[in-house]
């Protein structure tokens, strides 16, 4: 195993019909790794979990799991023969068959006798000890999730591939099972990739997080880096909210209306990302610049603002919940950050 | 697979070529003797009977619908599968019925003891055969269109100020369109291809002169005969597309409501309403039912040379059990073939299939019949052959039960099981199959029941002396033999209506 990536993609491509739905894609993942396959809708990364999965077949480019070539060329390893789990966005439970029944689904290589032990072993992993004779539309949603998952991981896959795992959940739920499930996930210490849009999902349970945009893979990195020092505007977007505001750079220093600050990119007129907690409005006495408060929401903890600065409109700010702020108000804005930043050429067109 | 599903619809493209063929053959030439005014009489006679036999039933189908869907007419879960049975009966019971009460030496006449009865051969009596046992096929999707429409709209509707007839006509009326549209399709298609109802109640359409050309040797001639009535058919069904070509979508985005749509309460009209539905229930299934009770009581002429009972039920039941098995293999194999596609030409054999749906049971037995006799004589007149014709007729009915069920199945599930370990045959055995087992028997059944009911095909195709219950039943009531002919409609009803309305009455209840 040692040198042998648990999974190798290479210069992927697949179009269905006229439509081109990845354009070379190169990843790379470790054994035990949590990957988060991260981009809008049409990015792709459901196909690219497909093809990891066997479930479609590459144009060209090579995968490999474990060292052992899947796809590429001729070569083609059929799904059942990829020793790969995955839990569809829907879950794809048997629904005339019982729980148990579904998680012993794919056990048929194991001797019988050894099935029961194994289904219950299983289900205990989940948290779902005693919901074997249920069926599935006798389940919650978290539920049905965990013994999709259960079913998956039962004939012990040597990768385990999660098709958005949240978006059919109660958006209350999502935080503590998300949270599960990577205890879950590093306990067991399963080589897993996951497909999502939610950037808290993606940030919150990854090692890393590859960001898709238009069929390519545009940044891997650890979730820190892919949020803190996005390589490009769009991928910027994908990973959290942004405020572009205009500064001149030189060197690895920027000028704008909230101040200089250190950090990197190119030369000349840019665009420099301030995340929204990045920003704040200015304590008494201290200097930044004049904005206008277009629209106030109360959130509980803080309340979230939309500003226009000068050229910069709809500028997110976040500021505490007590200010007494509202539309219409004119405020100043300061920057609340003191990590370097990024910025991105100005002018393009994106 | 593939074998599967190209063959029977490369045997539907054949059939035209078939008749073309045939047309061209001989020293007359058929085809140019079709343009004479007696050809144009005969497609506008046709046509004008296929539109009386759809205006009809749509007369009586769409309140029938309406009542016992969104009203709180009593018992309309009961009214709802009784009203639906008349669809079981063959035409051809439905003639011998009119026949056998109103004709020469029939019931009514016996019991007023006059001679002369109105004159109910010819177009009335087909029409009003035809409306009675078809409005079914109206009713049906209508109905079902009605369940399924999303109830928000109308709520929308009542929010904005309409009463309930009110909100029901400006928001679900114009989306039942499209079923209306296609219900008439199948009753003007009915009405075309109709052969026993219009033989026995002598109004020349196509079928009937078809036959009668067939029978007196012209075999060239009831061949173009045939090409035109296929020609007329694809108008009727491409009227049929263009009708529908802006069809609005009438699906709720989270289905029909448990509970159904709201009701609207009939007040004082809940008198006038059930007896409608109780006169049509009369009309379309007590009547032909009862006279053929009191003909079998009371014998009539004793026919010496009739094949006994259980021969003809056992001959009908053999050859519905091969087509309704036949039928069951084909459709599983078309629709997994055509799935395996995403869209493009692996889709083309279940959508050529379709096309047998609009070919007369008269045309596709004529073809075969010319085929098998020209090319192939030593299937001439056997049982392979026949199934083969049944098959191209009936396939689209196990078609249409098994392909929503299909569809309803998500893709991800087979795919779960490949990921799990098995094959794509495997996979589709025990992820999709038995969710599938219970609407592909249904499919197989209704084939089972219409080929027990089918004449045309049967009469020209079967082997030599294997008579059926309807073939049987043919012959009997041309010859006047009422009290016989009544005892094989009796066991026509016990084979092929009795397990329908079984069906209808499941299938009703899971439904629910």
């Amino acid at each position: 195993m040692s040198g042998a990536s648990a999974i190798q993609v290479q210069a992927i491509t697949k179009s269905f019909g006229s439509t081109r739905v990845l354009g070379g894609v190169d990843l790379e993942v470790s054994g035990g790794e949590i990957i988060a396959l991260l981009g809008p809708s049409g990015c792709g990364k459901t196909t690219l979990l497909r093809l990891l999965a066997g479930l479609e077949r590459p144009d060209e480019g090579r995968v490999a799991l474990d060292g052992a070539v899947v796809a590429e060329g001729g070569t083609f390893v059929a799904p059942e023969r990829r020793g790969v789990g995955l839990v569809f966005q829907d879950y794809a439970l048997f629904p005339q068959r019982t729980v148990g029944d579904n998680v012993a689904f794919g056990l048929r290589r194991l001797p019988k006798s050894e099935r029961p032990a194994r289904v219950a072993a299983v289900l205990e992993r989940v948290d779902m000890t005693g919901y074997g004779d249920r069926y599935p539309h006798e389940l919650s949603g978290g539920q049905q999730q965990r013994v999709a998952l259960a079913r998956a991981l039962a004939p012990k896959p040597g990768v385990l591939l999660l098709d958005e795992p949240f978006s059919n959940l109660d958006a209350g739920l999502r935080r503590r099972l998300r949270m599960q499930l990577g205890a879950l996930l590093r306990d067991l210490g399963i080589t897993t990739v996951f497909v999502t849009h939610d950037q808290d999902e993606a940030l919150g349970l990854a090692d890393r997080v590859a960001v898709m945009v238009g069929g390519v893979i545009a940044q891997v990195g650890p979730p820190g880096e892919v949020y803190e020092r996005p390589m490009s505007e769009a991928v910027a977007r994908v990973v959290g909210e942004v405020n572009l505001i205009a500064g001149s750079a030189r060197g690895g220093t920027v000028t704008t209306a909230l101040g200089t600050f250190q950090g990197a990119g190119p030369e000349g007129a840019v665009e420099v990302l301030f995340r929204p907690e990045h920003l704040g409005v200015c304590a008494p006495g201290e200097e930044g610049a004049r904005a206008i408060v277009s629209a106030r929401e109360y959130l509980g903890r803080e309340a979230h603002l939309l500003v226009d600065c000068g050229e910069s409109r709809d500028l997110a700010v976040r500021c505490e919940a007590a200010a007494e702020i509202a539309a219409g108000d004119t405020i100043a804005v300061c920057s609340r950050t003191s990590s370097p930043l990024v910025w991105f050429a100005a002018g393009r067109v994106e | 697979m593939p074998v599967a599903a190209w063959l029977p619809a490369l045997l539907v493209l054949v059939i035209p070529a078939w008749l073309f063929l045939r047309a061209s053959q001989g020293q007359a030439d058929a085809l140019g003797q079709l343009f004479t005014g007696e050809t144009f009489d005969l497609v506008l006679r046709s046509l004008g009977f296929a539109a009386a036999v759809a205006f009809g039933a749509v007369l009586i189908a769409v309140p029938l619908a309406f009542l016992t869907t969104r009203t709180d007419l009593p018992g309309r879960r009961f009214w709802a599968v009784v009203l639906a049975l008349p669809l079981a009966l063959p035409s051809y019971v439905g003639a011998f019925t009119l026949i056998a009460a109103f004709g020469h030496g029939g019931l009514i006449a016996d019991l007023l003891g006059v001679q002369e009865m109105p004159d109910f051969y010819g177009f009335w009596g087909a029409t009003i055969a035809l409306v009675l046992l078809g409005y079914p096929y109206v009713f049906l999707p209508v109905r079902a269109a009605l369940l399924q429409v999303d109830p928000t709209l109308e709520e929308s509707a009542r929010v904005l100020g309409r009463s309930p007839l009110g909100a029901f006509t400006s928001t679900t009326l114009p989306l039942i369109r499209p079923a209306l549209v296609a219900g008439v399709l199948l009753i003007a298609l009915y009405a075309l291809s109709d052969f026993g109802a219009v033989s026995m109640l002598q109004f020349d359409t196509f079928t009937r002169v078809i036959y009668t050309q067939h029978d007196s040797f012209d075999r060239p001639g009831a061949a173009a005969l045939s090409l035109l009535l296929v020609v007329v058919t694809i108008g009727v069904v491409l009227l049929e597309l263009w009708m529908r070509r802006r069809r609005a979508s009438l699906a709720s985005r989270r289905g029909p409501r448990p509970g159904g749509p709201p009701l609207i309460a009939l007040g004082a009209w809940k008198v006038p309403a059930l007896l409608f539905c109780t006169l049509i229930a009369t009309l379309a299934l007590i009547v032909p039912v009862g006279v053929a009770i009191f003909w079998a009581k009371s014998g009539g002429n004793t026919c010496e040379y009739c094949a006994p009972l259980g021969e003809l039920v056992g001959h009908t039941v053999t050859i519905a059990t091969y087509t309704a098995l036949a039928a069951m293999v084909v459709v599983v194999a078309v629709a997994r073939y055509a799935s395996r596609g995403a869209g493009g030409w692996r889709a083309l054999p279940d959508r050529i299939l379709y096309l047998g749906f609009a070919l007369p049971g008269i045309v596709i037995a004529l073809a075969l019949v010319f085929f098998g006799s020209q090319t192939m004589p030593s299937l001439y007149q056997t049982m392979p052959l026949l199934i083969v014709a049944l098959l191209i007729r009936f396939l689209p009915q196990a078609a249409d039960t098994l392909r929503p069920a299909m569809e309803r199945i998500p893709a991800s599930l087979e795919e779960s099981a490949r990921t799990l370990g098995d094959g794509p045959v495997r996979a589709f055995f025990r992820a999709s199959a038995p969710l599938l087992v219970v609407s592909w028997l249904a499919g197989g059944v209704m084939v089972f029941l219409t080929a027990a009911k089918e004449l045309p095909a049967t009469l020209l195709m079967r082997p030599t002396g294997y008579d059926t219950l309807a073939t049987e039943l043919w012959d009997l009531t041309n010859e006047g033999y009422f009290g016989e002919a009544a005892t094989r409609s009796l066991a026509i009803i016990a084979v092929g209506v009795v397990p329908m309305v079984l069906l209808v009455v499941w299938t009703e209840r899971r439904r629910a």
